[in-house]
């Protein structure tokens, strides 16, 4: 009920609006027109875009020009700057970029931001506007109805553009009617108590509209219609521009720590600017006086004046900041700091990585390496081996023979705080995004998957395996001793060989090394079979202990190739056509037949070759 | 006795991938794996001359066994692309 508190008071405000006024009515309908182009070209944005912006994204954020230009040119074109916060939220969270990149963007979407109001003041209140709406909607809602995604997100934005232009022009007459019943202008208020009681008022609206933009608007065409004073047009501007925060505050809450950070940064830089447009208000009046005589925009043209303010300050904002990036990704890093480590939560997998295709698959792909890791942590120590000493330089055979003391640990408890619970929110992520993914994304997603169910195949492997492992590990020098050392180094080989092509230079790096560890796997098998064929036929171990080791072998030898299968998904190319070429240049099972030793024929089938 | 990868199951494999990729797949993507083959070549030979370890020395010859089957395939595989990107061009030349 306390929730429904400010909507049930917005409704109330508006119906009390409406029922003074029919203009009223108009410019609420102006805003909502507004309001649902914005989400219209957002929504194209996404089905147009087809991945450009995400992939522009992507590299635009090794360098703060970079991530400025790219914040300033998607905003404008976009017109939303909460758009351009939501996708830089969503790929903060996944992992794409970094938080100072991120705030370089947010930084670029504040002064593209500012392009709406000279749009608005420069074009929308000197022309007829809705005239250019309605042959925008009409080609629009047509493409709308293509099955083509790029046409239909086409649609989607001149559509959009013609509901923005629509809105524009309902605020537009219901101020011109308005103003002859009611005279806003005097609730106009002046000196420092205005400045803060109509940049409170910006900020309001705002949040209230979702949209800085919106407000922006709503400002502008109430001071062309003289309802607003030009100062304080220039105070809820400066409002707008705190308010706006608040949408990408609420963006955050289901982003992970990342995000939210990113949203605390946005908050301070706007904050900042905002206090320093109010301390320096004279001074910027100044400013936007003399930039404006030096463009030719008229003094008396208050509309386009307010554009120049808004864009003078937002950039004077990035101005100031830019500098101080470094401190300010300290400030918010120590003011969020990153959640306890909670293993058994995924790390990657939240609402706000939902947004976009590449955000899904990649924090699936980090998620599923978190899993791999964690499995790496329990297949090492089930086999009674340290990671650290494995993923060192030393000779592997000869730490496997020497480390004889059991890893005291509960493999089924880790196994259920660590790996399974990990591995059902890969699962239930795979599921409830899946519909939201088409074609090549789909697959990742699906192998993906695949991969957590191999590495969780991993573990359990070598669940069976812990038992005997233990009770021939601390054994004195015996043959049993020795096949389950075997059976150790052969896990260990491949955890090393995996670590290093995780580790291995970009350049040299390739999955077809996994092919060799497959050969040498396929050969180690083949030896496994005769050594212990020829113990049992000289009575070295009795036929007992020959199952014992046959199965295990069979459980290490299966867990051996998950964990290859693992690496070939998770340490392929990351362009797509270097790791379809990868895959069929990989060897198959026959061509790894051919390389490895074939196996002796068995007792049995030497005689029935004979015979025949 | 031929176990390796024929032309073509490669060939069927590669059509396969093509469709799958919308052409993307390119000679200069084969050859940038096959320079990295070769270094690996290079570096499992220098490293089987130093060897002397009967054990480690067989472990090697396999891993260049291995080498030598992605290069073939490799190899087969830049000719079948090579072969499918000059088609346009010669049904054009014909055309022309």
């Amino acid at each position: 009920m306390l929730k429904s508190l400010p909507v049930l008071a917005i409704l109330g405000l508006l119906a009390f609006g409406f029922w003074i006024s029919p203009d009223v009515q108009v410019i609420c309908a102006g805003v909502a027109i507004f309001l649902f182009g914005v989400l219209l070209m957002e929504q194209g944005f996404r089905l147009f875009s087809g991945g450009y912006l995400e992939r522009a994204l992507e590299i635009s954020t090794n360098r703060l020009w970079k991530s400025l230009s790219f914040g300033i040119l998607t905003t404008t074109i976009s017109q939303s700057s909460s758009f351009v916060s939501v996708i830089t939220i969503s790929f903060l969270s996944a992992g794409l970029m970094s938080l100072a990149a991120g705030i370089g963007v947010i930084f670029g979407a504040n002064i593209g931001t500012t392009t709406g109001a000279w749009l608005v003041a420069g074009f929308g209140l000197k022309v007829d506007i809705a005239a250019y709406a309605m042959p925008m909607l009409a080609f629009g809602v047509v493409l709308v109805f293509q099955s083509s995604s790029t046409l239909k997100g086409l649609g989607h934005v001149i559509a959009g553009v013609g509901f923005l232009f629509l809105g524009i022009a309902n605020m537009k007459d219901g101020f011109a009617s308005f103003q002859d019943q009611v005279d806003l202008a005097q609730l106009a208020m002046t000196g420092f108590l205005g400045l803060i009681v109509y940049t409170l008022a910006g900020a309001v609206a705002t949040v209230i509209m979702q949209s800085s933009h919106a407000t922006m608007v709503l400002v502008i065409t109430a001071l062309a219609a003289d309802q607003i004073s030009y100062e304080n047009a220039l105070a809820l501007a400066i409002g707008a521009n705190i308010g706006t925060t608040v949408t990408a505050m609420l963006g955050a809450m289901g982003a992970n720590h990342q995000g939210k950070r990113l949203a605390l940064a946005h908050l301070v830089f706007n904050a900042v600017t905002a206090a320093v447009a109010i301390l320096l208000i004279k001074q910027l009046g100044m400013v936007v006086d003399l930039t404006s005589e030096a463009i030719g925009i008229a003094a008396t043209d208050f509309t386009l004046k307010l554009a120049v303010f808004h864009t003078v300050f937002n950039v004077l904002g990035v101005v100031l900041m830019t500098p101080a990036i470094g401190r300010l990704v300290t400030f918010v890093e120590r003011a969020i700091p990153p959640p306890a480590r909670n293993v058994s939560q995924p790390r990657y997998l939240n609402n706000a990585v939902v947004e976009f295709p590449e955000t899904i698959v990649e924090a699936l792909r980090n998620e599923v390496q978190r899993l791999y890791d964690h499995a790496t942590e329990i297949i090492a120590h089930g086999v009674n081996l340290h990671r650290s000493r494995i993923f060192g330089s030393g000779d592997l055979r000869k730490l496997v023979s020497d480390s004889r003391e059991i890893i005291e640990f509960d493999l089924d408890a880790r196994y259920e705080e660590r790996v399974k619970p990990l591995h059902a929110a890969i699962v239930e992520f795979t599921i409830r995004t899946s519909q939201k993914l088409h074609g090549e994304e789909i697959d990742s997603v699906y192998r993906l998957r695949e991969i957590g169910n191999r590495i969780v195949e991993a573990v359990k492997a070598v669940k069976h395996l812990r038992k005997n492992i233990n009770r021939y590990t601390t054994q004195e020098a015996g043959v049993m001793r020795d096949l389950y050392n075997e059976v150790r180094f052969e896990i260990a080989e491949i955890l090393r060989e995996i670590h290093r092509l995780q580790h291995a230079d970009p350049e040299e790096r390739t999955t077809l090394w996994l092919d060799e560890a497959l050969a040498q796997l396929e050969s180690d098998r083949h030896e496994a079979d005769q050594l212990i064929d020829g113990m049992i036929r000289d009575n070295r171990i009795t036929a007992e202990q020959a199952t014992s080791c046959i199965n295990d072998a069979g459980y290490a030898f299966a867990a051996v190739r998950s964990l290859i299968d693992v690496a070939r998904e998770l340490y392929a190319a990351p362009d797509a056509a270097l790791a379809e070429i990868e895959r069929l240049i990989a060897l198959e099972e026959d061509e790894l037949s051919e390389i490895a030793p074939p196996a002796p024929p068995a007792e049995s089938e030497r005689r029935t070759g004979t015979d025949r | 006795m031929i176990l390796r990868k024929t032309k073509k199951r490669l060939e069927a494999l590669y059509h396969e991938a093509k469709a799958k990729n919308g052409g993307k797949l390119s000679a200069k993507h084969v050859r940038h794996i096959l320079d990295k083959i070769d270094r690996k070549d290079h570096k499992v030979r220098a490293e089987l001359a130093e060897t002397t370890d009967p054990v480690k020395r067989d472990k090697l010859t396999r891993k260049l066994a291995v080498i030598d089957e992605q290069r073939r395939s490799g190899e087969d595989l830049l000719e079948l692309i090579r072969r499918d990107e000059t088609k346009p061009a010669q049904t054009l030349s014909r055309l022309s």
